[in-house]
């Protein structure tokens, strides 16, 4: 499944402004090659160019018939790469929430009309 | 040129908290094994220190140990300790004798996560920002990560869904 050589690949993807909108482009149903290339202002291979590097790190797919070979996308890499992100987060915001409660413990800043110091 | 400092200040992933408790006394929950050991860590395990050298240069590793799973060691590398102002360090999984090691159950997190933490008192409280980012990745990758991080629907443990993905790919095409 995901590796770190493809996690590279998909940040690497991603930092390009043409190549996000290609995907977003994408996310409202396949495209040709041709018909990506209309809104783009861009030469088509200059979008074939981009095409390669999103199909390398797995953000899209290309079908079989050569006269078309429409591009579809594949959210699932992506998906990979948020996911270690938000773990991260998780892991911040339980530590957080600890030193919170250790803070209230181990220090009684009076509060009035609190009687159990416990934050909901 | 001081090119970690300048990389801690504009990134990324943040997380921003108040502290109902004076900048000291957050400062000591940071700095004190004891204290430290207390409140970090990942939920549901128990965290074992094995060493923690805060000072620059210092490290803190320890034991993730919870029920029916082998332990998982990590470490910080402190690399700046402006006391009552900011701590950065990197942040890796370790062997057992401190060494850098890949994640153990997956090797899509980064080998290192830089992260810088600042403190700042307010009328008794603290404010504490903290700010991530994978440590030694590319130009490109800490761009993508920047916007990754910034899209609050990527982070709310991102289902799969398509729809959340069109929204943020809008969003991000037109930031663009």
């Amino acid at each position: 499944m995901a590796s770190q050589e493809q996690l590279d690949q998909v940040f690497g993807a991603l930092a390009d402004a043409t190549r996000r909108a290609i995907l977003a482009r994408l996310v409202q149903g396949e495209a040709t090659v041709n018909e990506l290339v209309g809104p783009f202002d861009l030469k088509q291979p200059t979008i074939s160019k981009h095409l390669k590097v999103l199909e390398r790190a797995g953000l899209v797919s290309r079908g079989r018939e050569a006269q078309f070979r429409p591009v579809r996308l594949n959210a699932a890499p992506l998906a990979d790469a948020a996911k270690w992100i938000g773990s991260y987060r998780r892991l911040w915001e339980d530590s957080f929430d600890r030193l919170d409660a250790l803070l209230e413990s181990s220090q009684p800043t009076p509060k009035k009309g609190k009687q159990n110091g416990r934050k909901s | 040129m001081d090119a970690s400092h300048k990389k801690a200040t504009n990134s990324s992933f943040k997380i921003k908290r108040v502290f109902a408790a004076p900048l000291n006394r957050v400062w000591k929950a940071w700095s004190e094994r004891d204290q430290f050991a207390k409140w970090w860590g990942p939920k549901g395990c128990s965290l074992e220190v094995s060493l923690l050298e805060f000072r620059a240069g210092g490290f803190f590793h320890y034991a993730m140990r919870s029920e029916n799973a082998p332990a998982m060691w990590g470490r910080f590398n402190y690399r700046e300790i402006v006391p009552h102002e900011r701590i950065v360090w990197l942040n890796s999984f370790a062997n057992e004798k401190c060494g850098i090691a890949r994640a153990p159950f997956s090797d899509l997190c980064p080998l290192e996560i830089e992260n810088s933490v600042a403190f700042a008192e307010q009328e008794g409280t603290t404010i504490m920002t903290l700010h991530a980012e994978p440590f030694g990745a590319s130009a490109e990758e800490v761009k993508y990560f920047v916007e990754l991080c910034s899209s609050g629907s990527l982070e709310q443990g991102y289902g799969g869904t398509l729809d959340q993905l069109a929204d943020h790919l809008r969003q991000i095409a037109r930031g663009s």
